[in-house]
């Protein structure tokens, strides 16, 4: 395994835990650091407030060059952009993945899209999706058409 | 399924991606940064007669060696950068790297102001930094280039300079990307930081303007022409009492990929 993802997940993790950015906290990140749990509060004011809910991130021996895996876990909030088996469909989570991005720059990124959603509503393809896709949204071919949401 | 095709038939969707499949496995598979050689192999590429061929010929009557890059959408970078330190240590003690050293310790500073967070990015420059310093070799600098993780790390570096100073300098590279991209910062969330994108004239015009080197580029396309080269200059040259005698980096273009070449 690469040193700098040791380096750089440790720095991570402490200054997530040190200055939390608002609506995210960290609620476990394994001893190698492999596997984190984070939680995130939807915004006050938003269609989801008073909600909570679970990203489970899974970080490979070539991260940061590479990007973390990155799902819901537990009940996924109900976005155009969410499928309900977890994945997510935002393109920095796979080609668009820079190596400057952090964890919290991505839980920030979806934060940030469940507060500009005004429905609630499925992917329109999220029953033939779910039946299809593998368990890592990283060997789904994406297609971003929409940024708006 | 064995369906007959006619030969003006379109191969399926499904035929062009197990098709660039086999391609990307076999680019995979050679090394990042190949040994020095002749021309030999490069010209074997290309049928006789063909243009590519023909242009092949005409730069290993200029050049004397070639070194190939891996084709992963990161050889512009890669290239650069070997060609780059190499020139480095051929060059030892003089104005040009001692100034050239500068400029790339400087880019740390180039990335606080385009806005990057140095904890993050600090983590990047370390290979790079320790492949420019002037005790290094080339057997060293070979074998760095050889660990996809060190390499890499490099190449992602030099990425995030070339943001930096897009950024930095919008001015000078706006009127390139707008018909395809709507902002400076969306052109670098797609053409720039990701790794595995290739690269194009405006990366090559960043790059040389950011580190104050000229690059001049073997222009191997499929043109009717002579093998003609592209010298780009930097708009900011390093300070020299002598500019005429600093090395070139020289690469050689052919469509959707950078190579190393010596003139």
């Amino acid at each position: 395994m690469s040193n700098i993802f040791l380096k750089r997940l440790t720095k991570e993790l402490r200054d997530m835990k040190a200055n939390p950015p608002a609506g995210i906290s960290i609620e476990n990140a394994d001893d190698n650091l492999n596997k984190w749990t984070v939680k995130l509060d939807a915004a006050e004011g938003t269609i989801y407030a008073g909600e909570s809910f679970q990203l489970r991130f899974t970080f490979g021996n070539k991260y940061p060059l590479e990007s973390p895996e990155v799902v819901f876990i537990g009940k996924p909030p109900v976005h155009p952009h969410i499928y309900s088996n977890g994945h997510i469909c935002l393109s920095i989570l796979y080609d668009q993945w820079s190596p400057a991005l952090t964890v919290s720059a991505v839980c920030l990124s979806i934060l940030s899209m469940l507060s500009s959603c005004a429905l609630k509503e499925l992917p329109p393809d999220n029953a033939s999706y779910v039946l299809r896709a593998g368990a890592s949204p990283k060997n789904t071919t994406w297609a971003f058409h929409d940024d708006t949401v | 399924m064995d369906i007959e095709k006619k030969a003006d038939e379109r191969p399926s969707d499904t035929e062009i991606l197990a098709y660039e499949k086999t391609l990307r496995a076999e680019f995979l598979a050679a090394p990042l940064v190949g040994a020095s050689t002749g021309f030999g192999a490069l010209l074997a590429e290309f049928h006789e007669g063909n243009i590519f061929h023909k242009k092949v010929q005409q730069l290993s009557g200029k050049a004397v060696a070639f070194r190939a890059i891996r084709k992963d959408g990161n050889c512009f970078y890669r290239a650069l950068c070997f060609a780059l330190c190499e020139a480095l240590l051929n060059f030892q003690g003089t104005e040009w790297a001692k100034r050239v050293r500068e400029r790339v310790l400087d880019s740390r500073k180039i990335l606080i102001s385009a806005g990057y967070d140095p904890i993050i990015t600090d983590d990047f420059f370390e290979p790079l930094g320790e492949a420019i310093a002037e005790t290094y070799s080339i057997e060293k600098l070979t074998e760095a280039f050889e660990k996809d993780y060190i390499s890499d790390t490099i190449v992602c570096y030099l990425r995030l300079v070339t943001a930096a100073e897009l950024k930095l300098n919008r001015d000078l590279y706006e009127a390139f990307i707008l018909d395809s991209h709507p902002t400076i910062e969306d052109f670098i969330s797609h053409q720039v930081e990701p790794m595995g994108i290739e690269s194009d004239q405006i990366h090559i015009v960043a790059m040389s303007n950011a580190l104050g080197v000229t690059i001049n580029v073997a222009n191997l396309d499929g043109s009717d022409a002579d093998l003609n080269f592209h010298d780009i200059t930097p708009m900011m040259p390093l300070e020299l009492e002598n500019p005429k005698s600093q090395p070139v980096l020289n690469l050689l273009y052919r469509p959707g990929h950078y190579d190393i070449v010596y003139l």
